[in-house]
């Protein structure tokens, strides 16, 4: 099956003299959900912005649904939603009108809209907050928000940063749930999670990032023996994999 | 040992003076004090007509609601208060007081000069239309004593713990102040005098009632984040400034524009700026201007200034301050990440700002315009006509090629 995303020997960062990503190379199909985990400073939000196109590959390539963001911008963009870590929302826009607005940038059908914006108000409980401003909601409320929006277009790929943080234990079923959902029926899930056990539970393969290189990845199975311990936990297997040695250890 | 919060009050006072400095230069190097001057002139020299050739029904005991009101009622407080303050400087809170102080004197200093500026313009027109109008002296020592009691009450207001409670009351204010002002202007001054001290127990009345905070911190640290607000987006008409979160405002009864932009995907920039526009300050503002100018045009069209001309060029001169308000949309969105995720076209962003200044001063323009109409009645054809040619022949043909290209030199830099 043709991967939806392929990162490609992706070198990058900042500045050409100091990349802060080495030579990453990874793929998600679709149906897939792929965990992205790494402490803080590990690249997993470098990596992200680059797959964004928010930054530029010192070398390698990113292709989404088989094209690059310069060969054709438009086909890429709208080829994924992005969840991102902190909430990003305009003030001056209520939780409709940003469904709307997101709508009518990914040239969602108008009827779809209307019951797609009308089941996620439901799902998510921000029924009785749809015409609140966004800076009048808490933070767990504009998260929600976010990911509405991301599950409003309905894309083959979702990038998914921290979702869970601020999230009530409803917020975070529903998200579950919903990411369930959607890549049962073919879209691919690139999720970055400190939260070690959702990510267990939920993801199909795993992507270990350290020091801007990526250590492991593979199922949890591959990843245990890539720590040395095949009995371990997602959690153990990390904490091996992060402190055992310097993070340059070969990729199998 | 601490720091006094006098001198504290004096540091933050110094630092913001030294931030905007830069800002002001830029101001000046734009050529805005010259049009300043000149706004002063054309103003100056309709003031001069206005009162020679002053028409016998001149509404001015409206006016002088209308200007007066304000000046007795607007009492900005600047505090320097920052989120931050909550934390540190409220352990402190007995001896805010003398910090509170300073910041009275440096907003009632201004106020009271600008009571002076508004008095010493309107007592002339006063004097010539009132039938039996009161020594200028006691007219302006009533007008003191109301901006002195608008004053405290403000800050009674301020302390209010409910929003709804403190609008409500503050909109009983202005709207008590108003009733004031035109007692003043129309009945023998005994009477004003009963009438104001039966509205000023009223208020005190009304302002014990609600749940009050001791020291307003929230409302204070509001006040002073909207009041830099107001600066950078002053300044962000003619410079690059830093992006503030913007203050919104629901406006409904502007905000159905935006909603009957039509559900498309070419439309999705045009939707999120027009909600921008209307919703922020920069709408607010851009209403007040429109009004203002259409009062102030249709005042000098009914005293017929210049055979019309005055009122005409006066709707110029509010046309290019809209112009250069509306321009500051510029900055909005201008970091976004939204700009860089959305598969849109690059260009749909700029045109579609482009579009939005464009119709937005279109209207500004047609509003400004209407009471210029009023001089068809009086003879007078040509200043109506020569306005709007020259208006619409700058907005359709000049401004969007202009103001697109600015947008494009402004994101290559």
């Amino acid at each position: 099956m043709e991967p939806v995303l392929r990162v490609d020997g992706l070198t990058g960062g900042y500045s050409p003299r100091r990349p802060v990503l080495h030579n990453i190379n990874f793929d998600i199909k679709p149906g897939e959900m792929v965990g992205l985990i790494g402490l803080n400073g590990a690249g997993k939000s470098t990596t992200i912005k680059h797959i964004l196109g928010l930054m530029k590959p010192l070398k390698g390539e990113i292709q989404i649904r088989g094209t690059t963001l310069e060969q054709d911008p438009q086909r890429y963009r709208s080829s994924f939603a992005y969840v991102p870590e902190s909430p990003v929302l305009f003030d001056e826009m209520t939780v409709q009108e940003h469904l709307r607005l997101t709508g009518m940038a990914y040239d969602v059908d108008p009827g779809h809209y209307e019951q797609r914006s009308e089941m996620l108000l439901k799902e998510f409980h921000m029924a009785a907050k749809r015409t609140a401003f966004s800076g009048h909601l808490s933070k767990g409320m504009k998260q929600k928000v976010m990911i509405m929006n991301a599950l409003l277009s309905e894309p083959p790929l979702y990038i998914i940063d921290e979702p869970f943080l601020g999230l009530d234990p409803l917020g975070i079923r529903s998200l579950l749930e919903r990411l369930v959902e959607v890549k049962n029926s073919g879209a691919a899930i690139l999720m970055s999670s400190h939260i070690l056990a959702t990510v267990e539970t939920y993801c199909d393969r795993f992507l270990v990032m350290h020091r801007g290189k990526m250590v492991a990845q593979g199922s949890l199975e591959q990843v245990r023996e890539q720590s040395g311990d095949r009995n371990a936990s997602l959690e153990e297997a990390f904490y091996r994999l992060v402190t055992g040695g310097d993070g340059d250890a070969p990729v199998t | 040992m601490r720091q006094s919060l006098k001198e504290l009050w004096q540091q933050r006072r110094a630092a913001f003076r030294k931030e905007i400095t830069p800002y002001l230069q830029d101001i000046f190097r734009s050529g805005f004090p010259g049009f300043l001057l000149l706004l002063i002139i054309m103003g100056m020299l309709g003031y001069g007509t206005l009162l020679r050739d002053l028409p016998a029904d001149f509404p001015y005991v409206l006016v002088g609601i209308i200007f007066l009101t304000p000046m007795a009622c607007y009492s900005p407080l600047r505090t320097w208060l920052h989120p931050a303050d909550v934390a540190f400087l409220m352990p402190r809170e007995q001896e805010m007081p003398a910090y509170v102080k300073a910041s009275w004197r440096h907003n009632l200093i201004p106020g009271f000069i600008g009571l002076g500026i508004v008095m010493a313009l309107y007592l002339p027109i006063y004097e010539r239309a009132a039938s039996n109008p009161h020594h200028w002296a006691v007219f302006l020592v009533c007008m003191v004593i109301l901006k002195s009691l608008n004053a405290a009450a403000s800050w009674r207001e301020r302390q209010i713990a409910w929003p709804g409670a403190r609008r409500g009351v503050r909109l009983l204010r202005w709207s008590l102040t108003a009733l004031l002002v035109a007692a003043l202007l129309v009945v023998p001054l005994w009477k004003a005098a009963l009438f104001g001290l039966l509205l000023s127990a009223v208020i005190w009345l009304i302002q014990r009632l609600p749940v009050r905070h001791s020291f307003p911190w929230e409302r204070l640290i509001a006040e002073e984040a909207r009041t830099r607000r107001t600066y950078y987006q002053f300044f962000g008409s003619f410079t690059d400034v830093p992006v503030l979160p913007a203050k919104v405002a629901k406006r409904p009864y502007l905000a159905w524009i935006a909603g009957r932009l039509r559900y498309t995907h070419a439309n999705t920039y045009r939707y999120l700026f027009v909600l921008t526009l209307l919703r922020t300050e920069l709408g607010g503002m851009l209403v007040r201007l429109t009004l203002l100018g259409m009062l102030v045009i249709y005042l000098l069209v009914r005293s017929a200034l210049l055979e019309g001309f005055g009122a005409a060029g006066i709707s110029v001169l509010f046309l290019i301050i809209i112009r250069i308000q509306v321009s500051a949309l510029r900055q909005s969105h201008r970091h976004s990440v939204w700009r860089h995720i959305y598969p849109l076209p690059d260009e749909q962003h700029n045109e579609s700002m482009m579009r939005v200044v464009v119709k937005t001063l279109l209207i500004c323009s047609l509003l400004l315009w209407l009471p210029l109409l009023l001089l068809l009645a009086k003879g007078f054809i040509w200043p109506p006509l020569i306005t709007i040619g020259l208006s619409l022949a700058y907005i359709l043909f000049r401004l969007p090629g202009q103001f697109l290209k600015k947008l494009s030199k402004e994101q290559d830099d």
